[in-house]
């Protein structure tokens, strides 16, 4: 009874040019799908180009609607908490239109989830026979398209965050913090926990880009982690201290919005990842030290859907830096400052109201970008 | 008297000044070179890559040393010298725990 959720790992490649359209790649998927207790090969079409996937993988979807209605009825009692769900499996239908939906606050997320669904039917989803083999299709670059714009600002709230929207966020979101917090806290781009992670070639460059950053310098390095589909936010608290100080004391913080995902499944390769940078930077730490650095997972917001993960970590980044008090250290006990009490639901509504502006910012300087004049002099640019 | 010998490496030094080579590493060790001026944005040079490994551009992070490029930045910019290589990678999306 690990996981709930199954994790898929996807091979990306392209198809030969000749034999494919323009901007159709080919994913097979992996799928170690702990219901079925087995393993399987998938193959699926994806269209290149869009920033979220309007399809999804079906034994995937299943579930996560099974764990979204529990949530629903036990959302009352345990704030924030998903509780396992059942193993059955039930339609999305029957969860729409039940008649809980809006009885407490879990449901009115839910139901504004299944009210939005039909948009994104609207594009063009083709599925194959085979249950368990599905198409998805990514949307064509939005960026002269305006489809976006059409949509309620409600829809855009509830989107899937891909790294290229995360980062834009996110920096517009640091900008507004006054200076004296910035200094004491780092983020690091989104695409390096990932790239690093993927694939060991990239691994010196990362590292080399890390140090550059001279993280340790920092009170507190955020790095947002997305693996696997799934957005998760990791902070390293006070390694620039190396265990010295009696009041902050180096640890780290995993902060998942699915924590039926169970977010410790990255912990051997975070402490690797830990580890090749503190070796790198020739820090003060042992190998064996390292190893002991507490990986804790405190009780944060749970999302409600399967897409609001990048919108969380963006929301834990922001509370974080809000809240974090000057020090804390493990003596002090865990969970620190981060009580039960120092999120709300309000808070969560709250930041995404201030998202959904940011997002309208954003989109709009994109627009200029995109419309910006553009000389076409043949000596500009040669593909050797 | 060096002038003599400043006028001979003249045109090559201005050849150079006034363009650059660029490589981009693509995820699967896949490289692709490109002559581009100094002055051109870097958009120019996203479009040609995407256009060939046919692939959106918005499905791409451009990422040089690290940072990721911005379609309107130009190689003087970012003080990018002959030779430099940008990795190219396909931005990541998270919803839940599958894709």
């Amino acid at each position: 009874m690990e996981a709930l959720v199954p994790y898929f790992s996807a091979t990306i490649y392209r198809k030969r040019r000749s034999s494919n359209r323009k901007g159709r790649i080919m994913v097979t998927v992996s799928q170690n799908d702990v219901v079925n207790g087995g393993s399987g090969h998938n193959s699926l079409a994806v269209d290149s180009g869009g920033n979220e996937v309007s399809g999804h993988l079906q034994p995937a979807e299943a579930l996560l609607s099974t764990s979204m209605e529990q949530k629903s009825s036990l959302l009352e009692q345990l704030p924030f908490q998903v509780p396992r769900g059942p193993r059955s499996r039930r339609s999305r239908r029957q969860i729409s239109s039940s008649p809980d939906v809006g009885a407490s606050e879990g449901c009115q997320v839910e139901a504004h989830v299944t009210a939005h669904r039909p948009s994104q039917k609207r594009r063009p989803t083709r599925r194959s026979a085979d249950e368990k083999g599905c198409e998805i299709v990514i949307p064509r670059s939005r960026c002269r398209g305006q489809s976006r714009r059409g949509l309620k600002s409600s829809d855009i709230e509830k989107q899937k965050l891909d790294t290229s929207s995360f980062d834009k966020l996110l920096e517009n979101l640091l900008a507004e913090f006054p200076e004296e917090k910035r200094v004491s806290f780092i983020c690091l781009d989104s695409l390096w926990f990932s790239l690093y992670s993927n694939n060991k070639g990239n691994r010196s460059n990362v590292l080399k880009w890390i140090k550059k950053k001279e993280i340790f310098t920092k009170k507190y390095v955020m790095v947002p982690i997305v693996m696997w589909g799934h957005w998760s936010l990791l902070i390293l608290c006070h390694f620039g201290d190396s265990g010295q100080s009696k009041f902050r004391t180096p640890c780290m913080l995993l902060l998942d919005s699915l924590k039926e995902a169970n977010p410790k499944r990255l912990e051997p390769e975070i402490r690797r990842f830990i580890l090749d940078i503190i070796t790198t930077e020739q820090r003060p730490f042992g190998k064996e030290q390292v190893k002991k650095i507490p990986l804790l997972v405190p009780k944060v917001p749970q999302q409600n859907d399967d897409k609001e993960c990048g919108n969380f970590v963006l929301y834990y980044i922001n509370l974080f830096i809000e809240n974090a008090p000057e020090n804390f250290s493990i003596s002090d006990g865990y969970p620190y400052f981060m009580t039960e009490n120092w999120f709300d639901r309000e808070g969560v509504e709250s930041f995404y109201r201030r998202l959904g502006l940011l997002r309208n910012t954003i989109d709009a300087s994109d627009q200029d970008n995109c419309n910006a004049s553009d000389t076409d002099a043949s000596d500009e640019l040669i593909e050797l | 008297m060096s002038q003599p010998g400043e006028e001979e490496t003249k045109p090559s030094a201005d050849q150079s000044a006034v363009h650059i080579n660029l490589k981009v590493k693509g995820q699967d060790g896949n490289e692709v070179f490109f002559r581009i001026k100094r002055s051109t944005q870097l958009k120019k040079l996203m479009n040609a890559y995407c256009e060939r490994q046919s692939v959106e551009i918005a499905s791409i992070a451009f990422l040089f040393d690290g940072r990721r490029l911005r379609a309107e930045q130009t190689p003087d910019e970012l003080e990018m010298e002959d030779g430099d290589e940008i990795d190219a990678m396909l931005h990541q999306t998270g919803g839940a725990a599958a894709v």
